[in-house]
């Protein structure tokens, strides 16, 4: 499903003292299919906006299309299909855990939306492999478990409804670097293998520019730019300016070119290139 | 100073032990950073440092006094902790009363308690917020105000429990700057739990824990020659570590194992390129 925002406008508790507007005129489009990340400094607008994408929130004006679904004015069934299509996955697992055991909550979400439960609970084994957790937890309160598997249990309970948009807010913050690196090749492979739309929101560009083919830079509550991420690296007094990270290894291309001279001719900026342009320049080759 | 001797522990018996046969010592305003991926133990060994938790073997001392139940809350005003999601950890409507509560709880002075939350709050750059909500401030203003509670206690020891890892960029660099001032101007012993080790290259020592041992013990530079071995232990080379790396195959070599890129590009310079 495509999502196309057009002119949207997003305001909390409108028409009282306390109104504050969070979206201003968005306009943007994520085919279907594509992996994009959403990059902004806090109170650029990431929340609301993802928030918009399973229809949690709907525009306080302009028009927002979800595959066949048009916001605002859906009715009731339509916004459930869209919840069904567009999982979401919170930054604090602990926010959008609730039930019993893992079992239980595995199976919430299919219950929910009317799925066949004899059907789901013979792919819940493979639907656990598939996010790296074991049989044995499916017993086990989710409550006990550590950060990292709590963050599993909820895109494996994601999962199981079948969405096609994942919205992904955050997900390896709290991770170590090991399970940082496989939650997000585990994003990569379903963004390959199945085809799903992956929508990011994160603060870390580094992820942003490894992984999304678009990135979509907010800045209180505008769009300030959509570009892939060989553009970004060009922008970086830019994200300096609205409060982003520069990707460390953009620093460091940076710092070589100030320091040592060096020409830069390389298209990606990563510790390959890094490393052939230093050796190529250490050997002479970038100066004669 | 902290000194762990021949400390295991297990949450319940019959469990495997979470720490085992640990042996460590903090000396006085040291700033220690302890690595290690989930699971390896390192929360574990922060909340033993000020007796949330008991070991099952062995001995914490602080200032060579044992944690046991008589000695815990007097220990304990010697050792603050932050931890990692700043929504947990407050308790006031305000930032005043949130700085005021372990003040009241130690029964401090009226007087002498608002000097110290006012000299907290200004240590921590947030003294213009005394009369907020908590819940309105950002993530690295959160994370101050909870320093800044912590050290209005007057600790010696501060420990950070993951303390940067919820943060955007900006939250981190405060929390880190933060954290750098206060070594500095107040002598004070850091322990930083993490498993950055971008961030943990600020430390004087690093202690890396495994599966409940520790791995190594030693500085920055010493953790960071380790390169791809790191990813044994969950941990993740920088970039600065990988680039080295593929400079030395092709055989430029520095005088030290850099721990940040304007260290190698700058001996480079001077190595290869100064005429």
């Amino acid at each position: 499903m495509d999502i196309i925002f057009e002119n949207v406008n997003y305001t909390y508790q409108p028409n009282t003292p306390f109104s504050h507007q969070a979206l201003k005129d968005i306009s943007l489009e994520i085919k279907s299919g594509s992996f994009v990340a959403v990059v902004g400094h806090t109170g650029s607008g990431k929340s609301t906006l993802l928030q918009h994408l399973n229809a949690l929130l709907q525009p306080t004006s302009g028009r927002l299309v979800l595959g066949n679904v048009e916001l605002p004015g859906a009715h009731h069934e339509q916004i459930k299909s869209i919840r069904q299509r567009v999982g979401l996955l919170f930054q604090y697992p602990e926010h959008q855990l609730f039930e019993e055991t893992v079992k239980k909550e595995l199976l919430f979400g299919p219950k929910n939306f009317g799925f066949d439960l004899k059907q789901v609970e013979t792919e819940l084994n493979d639907s656990l492999q598939e996010v790296g957790l074991e049989e044995s937890v499916l017993d086990r309160s989710p409550f006990e478990l550590s950060g990292g598997q709590m963050k599993r249990v909820a895109l494996a309970s994601m999962l199981l409804a079948k969405p096609q948009v994942l919205v992904l807010d955050e997900p390896t913050a709290g991770l170590d670097p090991l399970g940082q690196k496989k939650m997000m090749q585990l994003f990569k492979s379903l963004h390959e293998n199945k085809q799903h739309t992956v929508v990011l929101v994160t603060h870390n560009m580094d992820d942003a520019m490894r992984y999304a083919e678009k990135v979509i830079v907010l800045n209180q509550g505008t769009v300030e730019c959509v570009k892939s991420p060989s553009e970004l690296i060009h922008e970086r007094d830019r994200l300096k300016a609205i409060g982003l990270d520069v990707p460390e290894p953009v620093e460091f291309v940076e710092y070589m070119k100030a320091r040592l001279g060096v020409l830069w001719e390389e298209e990606d900026i990563n510790e390959q290139t890094i490393s052939r342009t230093l050796v190529k320049h250490l050997k002479g080759g970038a100066t004669s | 100073m902290i000194q762990f001797d021949q400390v295991s522990f297990q949450y319940k018996p019959n469990t495997p032990y979470v720490l085992n046969d640990i042996n460590l010592t903090v000396s006085e305003g040291e700033w220690v950073s302890i690595l290690g991926q989930n699971g390896s133990g390192k929360s574990t060994a922060a909340k033993l440092i000020n007796g949330l938790l008991r070991p099952i073997e062995g001995r914490v001392l602080i200032d060579d006094t044992e944690i046991t139940d008589e000695t815990v809350y007097q220990v304990r005003r010697h050792v603050g902790m932050v931890f990692q999601n700043p929504e947990n950890q407050f308790v006031g409507t305000t930032v005043l009363d949130d700085v005021a509560f372990g003040l009241e709880n130690i029964g401090v002075p009226r007087e002498e308690m608002i000097d110290r939350i006012d000299e907290s709050l200004k240590q921590v750059g947030m003294l213009d917020y005394k009369n907020h909500e908590p819940t309105r401030l950002s993530g690295g203003q959160k994370q101050r105000v909870a320093i800044a509670s912590v050290l209005a206690m007057k600790p010696k020891i501060i420990v950070f429990d993951e303390a940067t890892s919820m943060l955007d960029p900006v939250g981190k660099k405060e929390i880190i700057e933060t954290m750098q001032y206060l070594h500095k101007h107040y002598k004070l012993t850091v322990i930083m739990i993490t498993h950055d080790l971008n961030e943990a290259a600020y430390s004087d020592h690093v202690i890396t824990l495994h599966k409940g041992r520790v791995w190594l013990q030693g500085t920055p530079r010493n953790l960071f020659q380790y390169g791809e071995k790191l990813k044994e232990v969950g941990l993740e080379p920088t970039l600065v570590t990988k680039v080295y790396q593929s400079l030395k195959r092709e055989s430029f070599h520095i005088k030290e194992e850099p721990i940040h890129f304007k260290e190698l590009v700058d001996e480079l310079w001077t190595l290869y390129l100064k005429t």
